[in-house]
């Protein structure tokens, strides 16, 4: 009986380690930590917007317009006297609930799909596939914008656009891996003990199959919150006064000349945290990959 | 003893874009409760695939299956959850056969897990025997696979297998992926799992000493096809079939002074796909000849010593 208490806790912390391996490997790797730790303060500025934003990202001071950055104004104030630097502080929000809703959206759609293409193959794989085919052969910033347009211009829309525009590339990932998981020998061994499909899927396919997956989310993160910034420069996305990053940068655009600080500010946001969304993609690619094992 | 298996021309054919690939051609069989039917072959002559037959892991193409003495060829999904807990599969690469994902208590749970019936704690209390069954340490409970060496991992899977409770195991393969000295510590558990618990065993393998050592009766199968089936000893002592002498010369005798009659074959393996009726062995054969192009059928040469060969009588 002993025996078996000191088995329990030993469960726990076994569970736990596949993840800790990821981890200690992944901090080995110093950009994908620091890309790491500025998503995690993007995201905290994003929660916390309202106690950290010095003023509110509408509040106008027009006796003040198109201040230089100052003690008052960290990053000075625009055309209607809206402090800049609260307004990327409610951009990030803006931003990082488009790149992630837009990828959530994208992703369980897409994973559903790949996945059923993928397990049974055959008709539904050709079917699925040649549909995607087809799909993916109109731009993808061109079939968002043709979303956009369709369902108007807002920030729910953006995300439609862009989860929608992006469901090809994560069912196609999510395919092949399936394709190969599903001929491995314990996925029979499964069949073999009267496994129904779903519970092969659920229990034995996909666990193997959801690493690359992890890195193609990340990555897509950054490129979704890249791509709502552009539509929000188009003039398809949020609209003014949204704060989202790519509204303000089509704004401070016609000032660009006498104050460069109004677009550059937003673009500098929108390219760390791409940046940073890219770098962490990179190093959990690595991290992930057993064969690195050590 | 009471037939459990018997298998009467089983077939199973791909389609591939080259024609149509014979795996299994016209392959029967009959097992007795209890015993091991060894089957070699090279690579590629469909050993592997008549296991999975019979297993109802690949659909058979044609030819019947008995199990206990029913018809079980094509069965509802209700009878084949009864059949899959009394058939069991045991393969060959413990690397692949394991998810990795899972951990060695989970995978020897999950069949039973499945089956229902039993309270976690009863659930735990069997994986304990079973691991205990097949020389599991404990301690490896929570272990993964890739945590552990080819022995231990292959000693998963059979505890997998067992779990079931089943009375008949496709053995694919079993030891080949494992070291020598591994090997016989796992085949003598397997000896020892049979005895206790009565079961049959296939037994699919390329290694002849192995089969030599595990079975009662051995039938050598070549391009899908089984050329010659006969009791273990018989069949190594007394070998017909060209190609079964030819198979067996090539077993090294491990001894300095013996000469060695190697029967070397000629020529490549004909293709699997759409072949021409006939024997398939006649492309390589030295004593081929025109009424080899002839379909074969299987002939009792002697008591329980069944060929494929239309000239079996002048190699007796």
């Amino acid at each position: 009986m002993s025996e078996k208490e000191t088995n329990r806790p030993e469960k726990k912390r076994k569970k736990e380690s596949q993840i800790a391996g990821v981890m200690k490997r992944l901090k080995r790797n110093k950009f994908a930590m620091a890309g790491l730790v500025i998503i995690i303060l993007l995201i905290l500025v994003a929660i916390f917007a309202d106690v950290l934003a010095p003023y509110g990202y509408a509040e106008q001071d027009l006796k003040n317009t198109f201040a230089s950055p100052s003690a008052g104004h960290l990053c000075g104030t625009d055309k209607l006297g809206r402090d800049v630097f609260s307004r990327l502080i409610y951009g990030a929000r803006e931003s990082l609930m488009i790149g992630f809703l837009s990828v959530l959206l994208a992703a369980s759609i897409g994973m559903v799909l790949g996945a059923l293409a993928g397990f049974y193959g055959g008709v539904v794989d050709n079917l699925l596939m040649r549909f995607l085919d087809i799909y993916q052969s109109i731009p993808n910033i061109l079939l968002s914008m043709v979303l956009a347009t369709a369902l108007g211009a807002s920030t729910q829309n953006t995300i439609i656009a862009l989860g929608i525009s992006t469901i090809p590339l994560h069912a196609r990932i999510l395919r092949s891996q399936f394709m190969v998981c599903r001929d491995q020998e314990y996925v029979e061994a499964a069949v073999a003990t009267n496994a129904n499909d779903f519970e092969i899927m659920w229990k034995h396919v996909l666990p193997n199959a959801i690493p690359p997956m992890i890195v193609q989310i990340t990555m897509s993160l950054g490129l979704s919150i890249l791509a709502g910034a552009t539509l929000s420069f188009l003039g398809l996305g949020a609209q003014p006064p949204s704060p989202e990053w790519g509204t303000m940068i089509s704004e401070g655009r016609n000032y660009l000349r006498n104050f460069p600080h109004l677009a550059l500010a937003p673009g500098l946001c929108i390219m760390v945290t791409v940046l940073s969304f890219n770098l962490l993609g990179d190093g959990l690619r690595d991290a992930l990959d057993p064969k690195l094992k050590d | 003893m009471a037939t459990i298996l018997e298998v009467q021309n089983l077939k199973k054919y791909f389609q591939t874009p080259g024609g149509e690939l014979h795996a299994v051609d016209d392959v029967s069989f009959r097992m007795e409760e209890g015993t091991t039917l060894g089957v070699v072959g090279e690579s590629g002559c469909g050993k592997s695939t008549l296991g999975r037959t019979v297993l109802h892991l690949h659909e058979s193409t044609g030819g019947k299956i008995f199990y206990k003495g029913e018809d079980v060829t094509h069965v509802d999904k209700k009878k084949l959850r009864e059949l899959r807990e009394d058939m069991q599969i045991i393969f060959q690469d413990p690397y692949s056969s394991l998810n990795p994902r899972m951990s060695v208590s989970e995978i020897i749970k999950e069949p039973l897990k499945r089956k229902g019936g039993r309270s976690n704690e009863e659930l735990e209390r069997e994986v304990e025997r079973l691991m205990d069954l097949v020389g599991l340490a404990q301690r490896f409970a929570t272990s993964y696979p890739h945590e552990l060496d080819g022995g231990r991992r292959q000693r998963i899977g059979i505890a997998r297998a067992l779990s079931l409770n089943p009375k008949f195991i496709v053995c694919d393969e079993p030891v080949s992926a494992l070291d020598v000295s591994i090997q016989a510590q796992i085949l003598n558990l397997m000896k020892d799992l049979q005895d206790q618990f009565g079961l049959t065993y296939i037994f699919i393998t390329h290694d002849l000493s192995v089969v030599k050592h595990m079975s009662d009766a051995i039938s050598v199968m070549y391009l899908g096809q089984m050329v010659e089936k006969a009791p273990a000893k018989e069949l190594f002592y007394h070998p017909v079939h060209p190609y079964t002498k030819a198979l067996l010369s090539a077993i090294p005798i491990p001894k300095v002074d013996v000469e060695r009659n190697r029967i070397l074959l000629k020529g490549e393996i004909t293709s699997p796909v759409n072949p021409k009726p006939g024997c398939r062995f006649a492309a390589r054969c030295e004593f081929a000849s025109e009424e080899c192009r002839n379909p074969q059928a299987l002939e009792e040469v002697k008591e329980g010593h069944f060929v494929s060969c239309c000239r079996c009588k002048e190699f007796v």
